[in-house]
């Protein structure tokens, strides 16, 4: 569709932009709107890694849902956060549980401050056994995704790590960088990346396959009508 | 009575060929069916029909039985030893006769596999065949399964390295066609050699070294491309030198248990149910000979498995060899395997690339994680 130099999935690409930036990272966190991972580092090279398999408990759409139902917005969670001197103590193990748990502690009458820091305490606690299970998180850390923006949930890393961890503004950024950096060494083809992207047609038609019963979703993909590509299939009579 | 018997079984990639050959031998007046092929639809009828946490095989194998009995099937096969997989086959039998179906169930599992209470069983379900008679068309199913496995591990290990890797499945496929009418020991053997001769003759390509990965895990997610979303062909398609070394010949004729664990390396010093050790066993192998990277496979709440994570971990780090670990249900998403899949070869490629210099190598031999015996 782009005609790209090159196909990277965002662990390569984040991994490979953060390093430009700080090549001395041993441990990279990140926790976006639904997924997170993590991404462990030694002399510049990608050792481990691991993403949030099961569910979205401890990630930024969790927050944010949390955050409307506090009638918060999700920026000034972080420095209401801040302001907390006993966080509530909140089992974050399922989002669906957190949230019985947040509006119990509320009836309890814990303050809105201590409410949010124990909702970020939550987060942090949430991912280190979920997606940072059984690694060894090495300083120097860096942490990113949406979620870093929040300074509640980098001071609960902070706690928990007892290390310090390093927001970069243009964290959210990292992964287009590192594309940017894969492609620039990729080999160079005929095509160039299409930069008139918005001027093209493009179409998808998805229709469920017949021809046996595993019935595929089969997606075709069109450019101005002509066809690119399909998935779905899982044998070639599409 | 007297509709004609039609014995069905469940499937595990391409060893419905020898074992349909091997029943209809044995029961050369029945017909003998293989399961439809598994789809969806087969998955979604298993695992209806099964308790919500038990592992994968089970419901591929009850979707399996399902369609089977709907097609005509009188008769089903199971089998099973080892983990809870041993103890499948009551429970199966019990679900479909609750569901209303009417069939007969020849069931070899656990202590019922052993050679004679096998050969007993057989006999009460009316196999004509004398001993040295059911010896025979035992051997000429080991032989086909044999024969299968050294060359699908063949062509595994090299379609990375030919120049046209389409030719190496289709000789394959080919073979497999072939197989399915052999029904000598003689024959066998021949397309043994004439088909690995092919793939051994297929010219090379010209990059050399691939990335080299192996694959381990439980049994049937291992073997079973739909229970795990044709992991191997997705690495294949990549350029990848996949080695597997579980396969049916390593369950029927693999070293004894005494040798599994001494290949364990004192990683695990107990068997963990089913191939758990053989897993630890395998990874340390590949961990010793170079290769870039191992991908541990079973299906989700695999017990056997799941204990042989901590020894693989240890294994990871003594070893510098980085270690997937991929668990597999009715629930996966194909897209989130193919990420997992990318990254991780994005990484082994790295790694190869930078540190081309560090060889792996043994540093220490001992954990205390698994069960030290007291003195």
């Amino acid at each position: 569709m782009l005609e790209a130099n090159a196909v990277k999935n965002e662990i390569t690409a984040h991994a490979i932009g953060t390093l430009s930036r700080h090549p001395e990272v041993r441990t990279i966190l990140e926790i976006g709107g639904q997924d997170s991972k993590i991404i462990l580092l030694n002399d510049g090279v990608v050792t481990d890694y691991a993403m949030n398999t099961l569910c979205a408990a401890g990630t930024g759409a969790f927050l944010s849902s949390q955050a409307g139902r506090l009638g918060l917005d999700i920026e000034d969670m972080g420095p209401l956060a801040l302001e907390s001197k006993s966080p509530a103590a909140i089992a974050a193990r399922c989002t669906v549980f957190a949230e019985s748990d947040l509006i119990h502690k509320a009836q309890v009458g814990y303050s809105k401050a201590d409410l949010v820091a124990g909702l970020c305490r939550a987060v942090a606690s949430n991912y280190l056994s979920n997606v940072g299970k059984g690694k060894k998180i090495t300083p120097p850390v860096i942490f990113q995704g949406g979620v870093s923006r929040n300074q509640g949930v980098v001071q609960a890393f902070r706690e928990e790590l007892g290390a310090e961890i390093f927001v970069d503004q243009s964290g959210p950024l990292m992964g287009a960088i590192g594309a940017a950096l894969l492609a620039k060494k990729a080999p160079k083809r005929e095509v160039s990346f299409r930069f008139d992207l918005t001027e093209q047609a493009f179409d998808t038609r998805a229709h469920i396959c017949e021809r046996c019963p595993n019935h595929c979703e089969v997606t075709r993909f069109f450019r101005n009508s002509v066809e690119l590509d399909h998935w779905g299939n899982r044998c070639e009579y599409v | 009575m007297s509709k004609q018997r039609v014995i069905s079984f469940p499937h595990m990639g391409d060893y419905h060929i020898p074992i349909r050959t091997l029943f209809q031998r044995l029961y050369p007046d029945a017909e003998v069916r293989p399961a439809p092929p598994i789809t969806k639809e087969t998955a979604a009828l298993g695992a209806r029909h099964s308790p919500d946490f038990i592992c994968e095989p089970f419901k591929y194998n009850m979707g399996n039985f399902i369609e089977a009995l709907e097609s005509g099937a009188t008769m089903l096969l199971q089998t099973g030893t080892g983990c809870r997989y041993g103890y499948y086959g009551e429970l199966q039998e019990q679900i479909l006769r609750d569901l209303g179906y009417e069939f007969k169930f020849l069931c070899l599992n656990r202590e019922r596999a052993h050679p004679r209470a096998a050969y007993q069983t057989l006999k009460q379900f009316g196999s004509p065949l004398s001993v040295p008679q059911t010896a025979h068309a035992l051997l000429i199913a080991m032989a086909s399964i044999r024969a299968m496995d050294r060359l699908a591990g063949y062509v595994r290990e090299h379609t990375a390295s030919v120049h046209q890797p389409e030719d190496m499945s289709q000789i394959y496929s080919e073979f497999l066609k072939h197989l399915r009418s052999a029904d000598s020991l003689q024959t066998i053997r021949t397309l043994d050699k004439s088909y690995g001769k092919q793939l051994r003759r297929l010219p090379q390509a010209e990059i050399v070294s691939p990335l080299k990965v192996g694959i381990v895990g439980d049994l049937y997610t291992v073997m079973e491309p739909f229970a795990n979303y044709d992991l191997e062909q997705r690495l294949l398609a990549r350029g990848v030198s996949v080695s597997r070394r579980m396969s049916l010949t390593f369950l029927l004729f693999g070293p004894p248990r005494r040798q599994r664990l001494r290949a364990a390396g004192g990683y695990l010093r107990h068997p963990v149910g089913a191939n758990g050790l053989d897993s630890v066993a395998q990874s340390l192998a590949y961990a010793i000979s170079g290769y870039d990277g191992i991908l541990h496979i079973k299906s989700f709440g695999c017990t056997p498995e799941l204990n042989a994570v901590p020894a693989l971990m240890n294994i990871s780090t003594d070893y510098q060899i980085p270690i997937l670990h991929l668990s597999f249900d009715t629930h996966t998403s194909p897209t989130g395997l193919e990420t997992r899949i990318e990254a991780f070869l994005d990484m082994i490629a790295q790694r190869r690339e930078t540190r081309a210099d560090i060889q792996p190598g043994r540093r220490h031999r001992f954990h205390l994680h698994q069960g030290r015996h007291p003195r």
